[in-house]
């Protein structure tokens, strides 16, 4: 690939470098833009209109530079340094998504490292404590270690129910982070936010700090009370330790044998947010869209969730009768990105969630971290005027 | 020409000198500086946007010196000032070859930072080549002001 500096011929770059830099995140399918097309198939790409480019899908540009040797010592370098991602693993629920963004994932362990290198953590005792527990003692185990009171959980509309719900994991060592769309978190290019829009949540495995990931702002299908549902889903795999794929070194996802938990991690969650002693004195009485639709309003979860719980504990034996209480489908939401621009520590804060800033935060004042060391950390790259203003928060 | 990293950018605004001279920056080294200051000190300039600067030949060698060179890292995104630097003498260098030596002026790079005095020494120590001969490194406590 021909890069031109003033239209004067400059560096070349290796095709197969540039396709194995862009190929880092294969579903955000990078070599398909435009730039990258023309430029690949011998057209001479000026160095400013590749540096921007490089700068909206935030790869660092230097890195189109190196030889193929070098390249791969870096990737190599870059996975040493990552420790225990060899050893990741991660669940993610399936939902109207079924992408697993490597790069955000590539993000988080980052974090997750960094938490758990500078901070002063003790092994995390919900992880796997809900093995052995019956569905019911199981769900009120979740409640008592995160010391969630259900009645104002409950009393909450779903957006602060699900703030609340953040805030009790994030107080008992597990780190929420959140799909952000603002403030140059993430790439902000057209098709990578379509990736994002099939972006499910998930959960990494750690001995000390557990991290867990929903969807929030991109993915505009992912209302609150499914939010709730991801959330309570993923504490459930954390407490249950059921993993079900391991992340490689080269990020290969490998698939391990399910071994029939998927509806143990369900029943949890569902007795959690939707008892059956609440389901059962419905038992005999025709389900209807109102008691659907008020059981989705008080437990704070979604009518279709509310609609499946009850198919599931045997109230709506009939197919035809369940389909016709299913919620329409609703109207794929248009992604005009959230209405307002959220100051940029609320951004960062929401993406890397409370632990990571904790630390980072006065490590970033007292220079321990370094201002480049920090970008790449919060904000995946360097982002020079985010990181002003984010220090000026501090 | 005097060329300035970000140590003696940082020694210049610390001392609360005023620069009288024009002294020039290579683009990584702006970005650096720019992470954590709002605009370059006055007579601070960069030398990418210069027209006497081959900047296509700056690349080129960039991509040389980054492919030679141990002590950057994309992990930490460190070490790519001192690539710059060397790679713009490198261009300097070039656009000085078939000039008379007594045409060929002093370059001086400012820093403190033993890394990038090494690499500059071990690649500009050619004796018979008199813009290696007139290149100096002199740190900023010891460069008068």
């Amino acid at each position: 690939m021909q890069i031109t500096v003033k239209r004067k011929n400059s560096a070349i770059l290796d095709d197969t470098v540039v396709r194995a830099v862009l190929g880092m995140y294969p579903e955000e399918k990078l070599v398909e833009r435009p730039l990258f097309e023309e430029g690949l198939s011998g057209t001479p790409i000026d160095f400013q209109d590749f540096r921007d480019e490089c700068d909206k899908i935030l790869i660092p540009w230097q890195m189109f530079l190196l030889s193929k040797v070098n390249l791969a010592t870096e990737l190599g370098h870059i996975e040493s340094q990552r420790q225990k991602v060899s050893q990741k693993l991660f669940a993610k629920r399936r939902g109207n998504g079924n992408v697993t963004s490597k790069r955000i994932i590539d993000r988080l362990i980052r974090c997750q490292n960094y938490v758990t290198t500078n901070g002063t953590f003790p092994k995390h005792a919900f992880s796997g404590s809900l093995n052995g527990m019956q569905t019911i003692d199981a769900a009120a185990h979740i409640v008592a270690y995160f010391g969630i009171d259900m009645r104002v959980f409950r009393s909450k509309k779903k957006a602060e129910a699900l703030s609340y719900l953040i805030k009790r994991l994030e107080e008992n060592n597990i780190n929420v982070c959140q799909g952000v769309l603002t403030n140059k978190i993430l790439p902000q290019v057209d098709g990578v936010r379509e990736v994002y829009k099939g972006t499910s949540g998930f959960a990494i495995k750690d001995e000390k700090v557990p991290f867990v990931f929903i969807p929030s702002e991109i993915n505009p299908n992912e209302k609150d009370g499914r939010q709730i549902y991801t959330l309570v889903y993923l504490m459930t795999v954390v407490g249950l330790e059921q993993y079900e794929f391991i992340l490689n070194k080269d990020f290969k996802v490998s698939l391990l044998a399910s071994r029939g938990l998927q509806k143990r991690i369900y029943d949890i969650t569902s007795e959690f947010l939707l008892p059956r002693a609440k389901t059962e004195q419905y038992r005999g009485i025709t389900i209807t869209e109102t008691i659907r639709d008020d059981l989705s309003t008080a437990y704070k979860i979604t009518p279709s969730a509310v609609t499946v719980i009850f198919r599931k504990r045997g109230h709506i034996p009939d197919q035809a009768v369940y389909e016709a209480l299913l919620p329409d489908p609703q109207p794929v939401v248009s992604d005009n990105g959230p209405r307002r621009q959220p100051g940029i520590e609320a951004s960062v804060r929401k993406f890397n969630g409370k632990h990571v800033c904790d630390l980072a935060n006065p490590a970033i004042k007292s220079r321990a971290l370094f201002p480049v060391q920090a970008q790449y950390l919060l904000f995946g790259s360097v982002n020079k005027k985010g990181f002003k203003d984010y220090q000026k928060t501090l | 020409m005097k060329i300035i990293d970000n140590n003696g950018l940082n020694h210049v605004l610390s001392n609360g000198i005023h620069l009288t001279e024009p002294y020039f920056i290579t683009p990584d080294v702006k970005e650096e500086y720019e992470v954590e200051h709002d605009k370059l000190p006055h007579n601070v300039k960069p030398i990418f946007g210069e027209e006497w600067f081959d900047s296509a030949a700056y690349l080129l060698n960039y991509q040389t010196v980054l492919n030679r060179r141990d002590g950057r890292s994309f992990y930490n995104m460190t070490g790519f000032g001192d690539v710059s630097i060397v790679a713009a003498l490198m261009t300097l260098k070039a656009s000085c070859a078939g000039m008379l030596p007594v045409m060929i002026e002093d370059h001086v790079v400012i820093t403190g930072d033993v890394g990038l005095t090494r690499q500059l020494m071990d690649e500009f120590n050619d004796t018979a080549n008199e813009f290696d001969q007139k290149m100096q490194v002199i740190r900023p406590q010891d460069y008068g002001w």
